[in-house]
Parts: structure tokens; C-alpha cells; sequence
């Protein structure tokens, strides 16, 4: 069966693959050449620029924000957006802008660490499966099938309260929910570069299975992956935001944006901007990773823009 | 061959919007005459009344069930199916049954059904929940004196027994109606109240019709319908345009806005139930009555209250809830001094504070309790981290002793003393409701006489004397009073909200 | 045909079991248990120990498994801790609604997709096409529960406060008008998944050249598209919509809660947090046997739509 995924780009061997091993002068021209399509992508670039902006933001929380994650002053709650407080503040009169600049935090961290968990278990299975193939891959693909049977994010929930609801156990979740996707997506992609004459060639030099795969099959598959990982991060942020709102998420008082939306729920009528930015905040960072996942896809491969 | 595939097509497409256009038909609230539609906090889960132990399935069963006593609004004991009753010794109690009662089955009700229903219900292998509230009775010496008479005896004297009876957990249901459906009783209830089971969709709503017979005569209205509605401010939302009748437990945030509104009256009533943090007393630091009592002095618990809780909660005035009789108002409640705080913990060795956990499960308020502690002791060194558990595990861990401190609310259904004070702090419950581990020889004293003194006068003096203990012991922090609002549109005529939160709809009626 | 569906239907019986067995074992290694959660909060450890073997909750793990396999082979998923209810009666009661939400939102997704997925095709570069492809992306962007709360905000919540009415209910199921907030939160992100495959797909087929030569015929720019660029695009799109429907079911979970939609979403979180496991795993079950019957009617879909593929099946 074809392997599906969500942007369609897998399953082609990159152009990538052509360039024989070794060859460093011909892939800077080539990171080069990806680069300068991707400047000229103006959402891709928009999205790059988003994307700086919230890391510059997270990194630099402490200085950026107003005020810090869990000020209380009670004898100021539920302001709304003025110039004293640019977002309103909470039912505890904490400053939603700084929560939500300190939140930015964990939101990255989650993006990143859940895809990284997802990344690196599952895109190890998938290129054992698609490398070796045979009852391996038979193995290690029914089991992502049966992973993959039980909706995502249903999985998740029930993973996150069998652990207990926090934020470290959230990022296991979430991370767990990636593995089958990348699997699938890694080994697809290992599967093609596979079959290129250069691996057969280390293989008849006598270089060791392990060797090949990372030095050989993982570099050349490394354009898809890094395509699908951008877009995961988006997809993470949004489940764990997801999971948060269940209740299922970070402790208080810790600023996530899935928690602080969730909290807002209650007040939606009285305060209804403490629902409200939080997921404006959710949104951009998300869209901020897909614009540069759609233009990374078409950079790194001029075939499949139109 | 093309054409068949674009009549698929159009096939495809037609059938989508026929289910769209589908569920359009199901159920508009038909124009029916006296319908009373009900928005509850919760979706049924049986009209079993001994299987279940969620409020919003009992309101319902309330209406489909009658007792053997019922509680009347103010909490005391009235007849319902039985019609007197006298203590035929100190631990056996005797009642007349009323005659010519009627389930909805058209079958007279008997001293057999009352024998049925307390034997299964506290059948262990049955696996009811509703048992251990009905613990006390000594079920093999159940007896029928004659079909209207019947004698039923408790393993210990029982003071509260009554109230005990009038809980929802002890309603009636036909035997020969549970023989009959088996399992599958509680999505067919058989019962004597003024209405009965018309249709139940699951997950949406149950939908109950007028028991012509009931022996207190019909009730006002021909239809009662209970909705579930689990987000509050969509109750709100609902009785304010009318699409409800009767809203239950109007978040506080609408209190205002409801009170405020022509077309709605909103009943506010003491609900039973007291809200409260608590600490493990076996744990360290808060094995030491100096540490509990540091933290007591420590919080500003008319501002947690006002907080967490706003309109819906009163901040605490004593060791139980103030509307539970025996309540004792004159009780030391640690008023906010920082200082003698400060004093205690340096006393107890831990004048540069500590690091605990709080411990709560999914719910905003105690959160917000929790927030606010870790801003308040954060001026003594103290560090809170916070830990919410889900509602199973949370239950589990504080029954085991596991927690350092906690927050809880208890809800003394019966509106006894005893069901406000035995189950928390009797040293016998550790391991079951008294998650504060409190082991006191002379409190467990006090509530066990509490429970066998027949005399109504020298029991209150007796759980006052326990409360007082109670204060002096510190195990918990009491933050509010709960406080609960009906809203409803004022075209409703007769209705009388309960403390109970069971309230009863057979002389409610529609103008 | 017949021999390859069933073959598929035959290799979907591991997947489903390994799919209870994991289920099974998260639930089971859950702290807390049933018998806690359905005893009064003053129940002894004594009462718990005596539910949890009216439960058989004693019982060590496989055996319990064991349990479970048995009586699904003779098409039983139990009873409800909580409830003692039939679990199949429990989801046949609330399988309905979530299947009306389902397609509600798939056809909404499907019409509003493959609409401005076209217009973007046709329209490629210009002002039409940006606007497609940017509302999608912000379709994809946003968390589902936070649009919900949006619409019942403005549909709701400010509207009542301006017009004295509600315009859509907030929550509730019986009506076409409980169902279109719901099935808009659930259907956004399909729609802006489906624009953007269509678009794609579209661009793909109109440069081909029996397109150009439809063209050079003469035919009206209607006919081009529709008929001959699109029936040609649609397998990609017929891929992702079935693909997709499992993320819709998922996704169905958060909707329901929000809305109160009476489905077996919000059922299984109650379940799961209930720790109600013959529910949980019935409704799994349910969900995962939908999913891989989508599956394979979309690879059914396939061979109608495009006769080339067809041809393996044989």
C-alpha cells in the first residue's frame, strides 16, 4: 500500500539522492540554491520571520515580558485590555500578555521535544523497517499499524492519565502519538534512497548496515524528514494545547496556552479575553511552523510546487 | 459506466445532506401543554437509584422514587411511603406502611418491596454503590409483620437512622418490576413517584410523564424533562432564552447576572457541603499540630473564599458546614496573623520554611486556592508545588496517606452531624474518608456516643465538644460554605429549592 | 475483488486485538481503579475491596485480557462499571450522533474544500488563489476546541447580550441548528486540508495535456474543469478525506465535550476517566473498526475512480 502522508511528498526519492556520496562542494551549492527559493517564497519567509520573532520572545521571556509568570495582585482582576495591562488580566489579576509571553516557553519546548521524541524513536524503527525490510519491517510496521488504529489524540488522553497529568508526562504522550507517523514517513524514504546504485556500492566496500544507514540513507532522506518534522511541530503544539484543555496538562502556575484557554472557559461570558489570546497566541505559532514547512517542501524540492 | 459513476456521486452528496437534514426532525421540543424541561449539571447514568452515587442521576431518581421517609426542606424527616414509625428497641425501628399505593406497573406497594430493595441493595455480591451509605442495617433481621408492616433493625443503635432512610440511596423500587427487567432495570424504572419513565436519550435527555395514580394525588405538570447540560454557563445561557425552565447549579459568575434578569428568578440556597484544605497529619512537616496551626494563621481565608469560590461559597465559619445541625459557631477559626505563624513554624524547627506538595484534582477553584496558597506562604519560605491527579487516583493516594496536603469538600447529604464528622475524622475511616489521617482517642469517643445517644439535646452538646476538639487539632483549613442557585423563568409557579439539591417537582407547575 | 476485501477484513483482526491489548494494559496500569470511583466517597477500603471483585478487578491482568477476548468472540463487550449498562447498547445509543457530526462536518469540509480548492487552481497566483491557501492555512493552525469556544462566544454569548436571543445554541443535540457550530469546529481543519489538496491535485491535472487539448477542442472553460479536470484530481482528495476521517473522529472527542454533543467521543473521556474500561475499550473498538473499514473503502474508491488500479485487485 502506498504510504500517505499528510503533504503527499514522501515516497520520492529526492533529487538529493543523485548527488553521489561526499560530494561537499556540490551540496553547499545545493543548500545555496535551496535557500534562495526559499527567500523568494514571501509566506515561507513571513513565516520564517514569525517564527524568529517567537524564539527571540521565548529565549528572552524574562526581559521581554511585563511582569512574570504568576504576579498575582488580586485587587486587580479580571481588567480588560487597557494600557495597564495590553491583554486584560486573569481571575488572579495577573497580566495575561506576560503569561502568555512566558508561556511561549513551554509551548516551544513542547513543539520541540515532542517531535523530537517522535523523530527519533519512530524515524529509527521506520529506517530498521525500510532498510532491512523482511520480518523486521513486518514486525515494526503492525505494530504502527495498531498504534495508528486507535485515533491519536484519543490515545493520548488515555496515555497522559495513566501517567498522570503533567507537563513531562503530556510531552511523553504527545511524543509516543508522533512515533508511528515519522516511522512510516522514514521508512518510505529509506526504502527509496535504498535502492540507489551508491548504497549498493558502500554495501560491495563492506561498510556495516549501522554505518550505511547513518552515514548514507539518513542524510539522503533528510529533506522529507525535516519538511514533516516542521509540520509536526505545529500538530504537537496544537494536541498538547488539546490535551491542556482537558485538564490534562501542565501544572499551575505554569503558563501554558492550552491551560490558560482552558481556564478562561469558565469566565468566557465576564472576561473573554483571557479564552481569547491564548489561542490567537496558538494559532500564529502554529500557522508561523507551517508556512515554513510548506515553503521548506517546496524548496528543497522545485518539482513539487506549482 | 460514466454515468453511474456521477450517479454515485450525486448519490454521495445527497445522502450527506440527507443526514444533515436528518437530525433536523428528531426532537423539537413538541408543543405540548405543562411541559417542564430541567437543565442538570450531568447526563443520567441510571435510573437505578441503589446504583448510583452521582447527584444528577438522584434528582431524577427523586422524582420517579418515593422513600420510606422523605426529607422536608428544612431537613427534617416527614412520611413518604411509610406512614409512622416508632423504635420498637434501641437499635430496631418499626414502620407502617402506607395502603393503596401504586407503582407505575399498576402493582400495589408492599412491605415485600421495602424487604426487596434493602436486601439487594446491600447484597454484597450485587456490587451496588448505594450499600455502604445503608451499612448500618442489619439486613438478615429484616421482618415483615404484615404487608403494611415492617421491622427493620440496625447492627448498632443508630441515632441518624432516619435521615440515613430519607437519602436517595434508600428509594424504593418494585420487585417484581427488578425480576422482571433484570439488569436492564435502570433504563426501565419501576417506582411510586409522580412520574414516570416516558423515554431516556441516552446521552441528551430523559424525558418522564405525569403518574396519574401517585398517591399524593398528580402532579402540576403532564411532561418533566431533564436535560443534561454540563457546560455552566450554557445552563445559563439556556434558562435565560427560555430554552430551560429550571437551570440546577448556576456558576457563580452568573449569580449576578441572573439575580439582575425579569424573566428569571434565582433561588439561592446553603447547600450541605463544605469546602476545605487538608493536610496528611501523619506526614511530616504537618505531623506537627504547630506546622497545621502556622498555616491556618497563615492564610487569608476570606480572600480564598471570595476568590475561588465568589457568590457560590460564604467563607467557612466553623469545622463543618454552618446549615448542618450541631453546628458549632463559637469554635476557634486561626484568623490571619502572620506572626504568630512566623512563631509556630520557628517553634517547630522550620523557621526557613519548607517545600510541600498540594495535591487536587481537575477542578478551577481549588486550583485557584492552590495559586493563590503558593503566593501567600511564599512569604514564610514556604514552596508549593502543585500536582493535580486525576479524580481516581486522587481519591486513592489521599485514602492511602500518600499526599503532604489536599483539598477537598464534603457533602453531609443527610444534613447529620454524624455524616458530617464520623466519616472524616473517626481514626476507623483512615483508609476511607478520613483523608486527614486524624487519629484522636477522645474525638473518636465523642462520635461514636454521638451516634448511640438517643437524646437530641445531649448529641448536640456532644458534636459540639468534637468540633471544638477538631479546631484545637488543626487538620484541615475550612474555606467555604457552598452555596448553590436555581434559576428559574418566572412563569414557573411552586417551586421550592432543597438543601439537598434534590428538588422536587410534584407541585411545581407552569403558568 | 470480493476475495482481496476479504483478505483485508482478515488482516484487520491483529490490528484490532493489538489495538485492545494496548488499550487494555494503559488502562489497567491507570492508577486509581473503578470501584473508587463508583463508591461513595466514604466507602471503606473494605467496601472498595469488595466492589473490586464483584468487578473482577482482582483478577491479575491476563487473566482479566483473557476475560475480555472471551467474551468479544462471542460478541460481547461487557457491562459499564458505572452504569451496568451493555457496552454495545451504550454505543449503539450514542454511535448516531457522532456519525451525524462526522459526515455533517465531512460534507461541509468536502463542499467548502473542493470549492476554493478549485477557485485557487484555476485562479493560480492571483488574489483569489492567496486568499484560498492563506484561510486554509489558518484553518490547519487552529486548535479546533479554541474556535469552538469563539463561535459560542459570538454566536452565543455576544449575541444574546446585543439581540435579547440566541442566534445558534451553545450546546445540545436534536436540531440542524445544535449541529452547525459543532460540525463547522469539527469540519475547518478538513476544509482547509481538502482546499489545499485540491488545489494541488488541480494544478497538476490542468497541465496535462489531454486538459490543453479539451481546451484546443473548444470545450467552455466549465466543462474543462469540472468535468474533465476534476473527476481526474479527485483521487488524491478521496485519499485524504478517508485518511483524514480517523483525525475527524479523533478530533470529534474535544467538539463533543465543548457542545455536549451526545456522541461516543465524549462518552469514551467520561469512560476513560471513569477508568470505565469495558467502555473504553468498546468504543476503541468502535473507532478503530471504522477507521480501517474507511481505509479500505477508500482503496476501494480508488479502483472506481481511476480503472488503472483496478486491475491489482484481481
Amino acid at each position: 500500500m502506498a504510504i500517505h502522508v499528510r503533504n503527499q511528498t514522501t515516497g520520492e526519492s529526492m533529487p538529493a539522492a543523485l548527488i553521489s556520496v561526499g560530494a561537499g562542494r556540490k551540496q553547499r551549492t545545493r543548500l545555496e540554491e535551496t535557500w534562495r527559493r526559499f527567500r523568494k517564497n514571501k509566506w515561507a519567509m513571513a513565516g520564517m520571520v514569525l517564527l524568529l520573532f517567537l524564539a527571540v520572545v521565548a529565549i528572552g521571556a524574562d526581559f521581554v515580558a511585563p511582569e512574570g509568570l504568576d504576579d498575582q495582585q488580586l485587587g486587580r482582576r479580571f481588567l480588560p485590555p487597557s494600557a495597564e495591562a495590553l491583554l486584560g488580566t486573569d481571575h488572579l489579576g495577573r497580566d495575561i500578555l506576560s503569561r502568555i509571553i512566558h508561556g511561549s516557553r513551554l509551548s516551544l519546548s513542547i513543539g520541540f521535544i515532542t517531535t523530537s521524541i517522535g523523530l527519533l524513536i519512530g524515524g529509527g524503527l521506520g529506517a530498521v523497517a525500510g532498510y532491512y525490510g523482511g520480518s523486521r519491517d513486518q514486525a515494526i510496521m503492525r505494530i504502527m499499524d495498531v498504534i495508528l488504529a486507535i485515533p491519536g489524540f484519543i490515545f493520548a488522553v488515555a496515555l497522559v492519565t495513566a501517567l498522570g497529568p503533567n507537563l513531562t508526562n503530556l510531552m511523553i504522550a504527545v511524543g509516543v502519538n508522533s512515533i508511528p507517523y515519522f516511522a512510516r514517513i522514514i521508512r518510505s524514504s529509506v526504502m527509496s534512497v535504498k535502492e540507489n546504485e551508491y548504497i549498493e556500492a558502500a554495501r560491495a566496500l563492506g561498510c556495516s548496515h549501522t554505518w550505511i544507514i547513518l552515514r548514507h540513507v539518513i542524510p539522503n532522506s533528510f529533506a522529507p524528514i525535516l519538511v514533516q518534522a516542521t509540520l509536526r511541530i505545529g500538530d504537537t503544539i496544537i494536541i498538547a494545547a488539546g490535551l491542556s484543555f482537558l485538564g490534562l496538562g501542565a501544572q499551575p502556575p505554569l503558563p501554558e496556552w492550552g491551560a490558560m484557554l482552558s481556564g478562561g472557559r469558565q469566565y468566557l461570558r465576564d472576561a473573554w479575553w483571557m479564552a481569547t489570546f491564548p489561542g490567537i497566541a496558538i494559532m500564529f505559532t502554529v500557522l508561523a511552523f507551517n508556512l515554513v514547512g510548506d515553503g521548506l517542501r517546496d524548496a528543497l524540492d522545485p518539482r513539487l510546487k506549482n | 459506466m460514466k454515468k453511474c459513476r456521477t450517479r454515485a456521486m450525486i448519490f454521495a452528496v445527497a445522502l450527506g445532506f440527507a443526514v444533515l437534514i436528518g437530525c433536523g426532525q428528531t426532537e423539537e421540543a413538541a408543543v405540548v401543554e405543562s411541559h417542564l424541561i430541567v437543565a442538570n449539571f450531568a447526563e443520567t447514568q441510571t435510573m437505578d437509584p441503589r446504583a448510583v452515587e452521582d447527584t444528577a442521576s438522584h434528582w431524577i431518581n427523586n422524582q420517579i422514587f418515593d422513600g420510606l421517609v422523605r426529607r422536608t426542606d428544612d431537613m427534617g424527616v416527614e412520611p413518604a411511603l411509610a406512614t409512622d414509625w416508632r423504635f420498637v428497641d434501641d437499635r430496631t425501628i418499626e414502620f407502617s406502611l402506607r395502603q393503596g399505593v401504586l407503582f407505575h406497573n399498576g402493582e400495589a406497594f408492599t412491605a415485600r418491596d421495602v424487604k426487596f430493595t434493602y436486601e439487594t441493595l446491600l447484597d454484597r455480591e450485587a456490587g451496588f454503590a448505594g450499600r455502604s451509605r445503608l451499612a448500618m442495617i442489619d439486613v438478615e433481621n429484616i421482618e415483615i409483620i404484615d404487608d403494611y408492616t415492617i421491622r427493620i433493625p440496625t447492627n448498632e443503635p443508630f441515632a441518624a437512622v432516619l435521615t440515613y432512610l430519607a437519602h436517595s440511596s434508600s428509594l424504593i423500587v418494585s420487585k417484581s418490576a427488578v425480576e422482571q427487567f433484570g439488569a436492564d432495570f435502570g433504563a426501565n424504572p419501576v417506582g411510586t413517584g409522580p412520574f414516570k419513565l416516558s423515554r431516556w436519550d441516552r446521552g441528551t435527555a430523559v424525558h418522564l410523564e405525569r403518574f396519574d395514580e401517585h398517591w399524593r394525588g398528580p402532579a402540576q405538570v403532564e411532561r418533566l424533562t431533564f436535560r443534561g447540560v454540563p457546560e455552566g454557563s450554557s445552563r445559563t445561557i439556556e434558562v435565560e432564552t427560555g430554552g430551560v425552565h429550571v437551570a440546577q447549579t448556576i456558576p457563580e459568575t452568573d449569580f449576578n447576572r441572573l439575580r439582575d434578569n425579569n424573566s428569571v428568578e434565582l433561588h439561592e440556597y446553603e447547600a450541605m457541603r463544605l469546602h476545605y484544605i487538608m493536610f496528611n497529619t501523619q506526614s511530616p512537616p504537618f505531623d506537627d499540630v504547630r506546622v497545621r496551626q502556622a498555616i491556618s494563621y497563615a492564610l487569608d481565608i476570606e480572600e480564598l473564599a471570595e476568590v475561588a469560590y465568589g457568590d457560590a461559597g460564604s467563607p467557612a465559619r466553623g469545622y463543618m458546614n454552618s446549615s448542618i445541625w450541631a453546628f458549632n459557631p463559637d469554635v476557634y477559626l486561626y484568623p490571619r496573623n502572620m506572626d504568630r505563624a512566623r512563631e509556630l513554624l520557628a517553634e517547630a524547627g522550620y523557621a526557613d520554611g519548607f517545600r510541600m506538595t498540594m495535591t487536587i484534582n481537575d477542578d478551577a477553584p481549588r486550583q485557584t486556592i492552590a495559586e493563590i496558597m503558593g503566593s501567600q506562604l511564599r512569604e514564610l519560605g514556604i514552596e508549593i508545588d502543585i500536582e493535580i491527579m486525576e479524580w481516581g487516583a486522587y481519591l486513592q493516594m489521599t485514602a492511602g496517606g500518600e499526599h503532604h496536603m489536599a483539598q477537598l469538600a464534603w457533602l453531609a447529604s443527610t444534613g447529620d452531624p454524624h455524616h458530617a464528622l464520623h466519616p472524616n475524622y473517626f481514626s476507623g475511616n483512615i483508609g476511607a474518608a478520613n483523608r486527614s489521617h486524624t487519629v484522636l482517642p477522645e474525638l473518636d469517643e465523642l462520635l461514636l456516643a454521638g451516634v448511640r445517644e438517643p437524646d437530641a439535646a445531649r448529641r448536640e452538646q456532644i458534636y459540639r465538644e468534637a468540633q471544638e476538639l477538631i479546631s484545637s487539632f488543626a487538620p484541615i483549613i475550612p474555606v467555604a460554605d457552598d452555596r448553590e442557585a436555581v434559576a428559574v423563568r418566572s412563569n414557573v409557579t411552586g417551586f421550592v429549592p432543597s438543601p439537598s439539591g434534590y428538588h422536587m417537582f410534584h407541585e411545581v407547575g407552569l403558568d | 475483488m470480493l476475495r482481496y476485501i476479504f483478505k483485508r477484513l482478515v488482516s484487520l483482526i491483529p490490528v484490532l486485538l493489538g489495538a485492545t491489548f494496548i488499550v487494555f494494559a494503559i488502562m489497567f496500569f491507570t492508577p486509581g481503579d473503578p470501584a473508587t470511583l463508583m463508591l461513595p466517597q466514604d466507602a471503606t477500603a473494605e467496601d472498595i475491596a469488595i466492589m473490586r471483585e464483584v468487578l473482577g478487578l482482582n483478577q491479575p491482568f491476563l487473566i482479566q485480557y483473557r476475560d475480555f477476548l472471551l467474551r468479544l468472540v462471542q460478541g460481547d463487550l461487557g457491562n459499564s462499571f458505572r452504569t451496568g449498562q451493555s457496552v454495545i447498547g451504550l454505543i449503539m445509543s450514542r454511535l448516531p450522533a457522532t456519525m451525524q457530526l462526522a459526515s455533517a462536518s465531512l460534507v461541509i469540509a468536502v463542499m467548502i474544500g473542493l470549492i476554493a480548492g478549485i477557485i485557487a487552481a484555476v485562479r493560480q497566483y492571483t488574489v483569489w488563489d492567496g486568499g484560498a491557501m492563506f484561510t486554509a492555512l489558518l484553518g490547519v493552525s487552529m486548535p479546533n476546541f479554541w474556535l469552538g469556544l469563539m463561535l459560542i462566544l459570538f454566536f452565543s454569548v455576544f449575541w444574546a447580550a446585543s439581540f435579547g436571543y440566541t442566534l445558534l445554541p451553545a450546546s445540545g443535540y436534536g436540531t440542524l441548528r445544535h449541529m452547525i457550530m459543532p460540525a463547522i469546529v469539527l469540519g475547518t481543519a478538513h476544509a482547509a486540508f481538502i482546499t489545499r489538496i485540491t488545489r494541488s491535485s488541480m494544478l497538476e491535472v490542468l497541465r496535462q495535456d489531454y486538459i490543453r487539448m479539451a481546451r484546443a477542442k473548444g470545450l467552455s472553460p466549465f466543462q474543462v474543469v469540472v468535468v474533465h479536470a476534476l473527476r481526474n484530481a479527485l483521487m488524491p482528495v478521496v485519499t485524504i478525506v478517508g485518511l483524514r476521517f480517523g483525525v475527524l473522529l479523533g478530533g470529534s472527542v474535544v467538539t463533543e465535550r465543548i457542545f455536549a454533543w451526545p456522541g461516543i467521543g465524549r462518552l469514551l473521556i467520561d469512560a476513560v476517566r471513569a477508568q470505565d474500561y469495558n467502555v473504553v475499550q468498546g468504543i476503541i473498538l468502535t473507532y478503530a473498526i471504522i477507521f480501517s473499514l474507511v481505509t479500505l473503502a477508500v482503496d476501494l474508491l480508488y479502483a472506481f475512480i481511476d480503472p488503472r488500479v483496478k486491475t491489482r485487485y484481481r
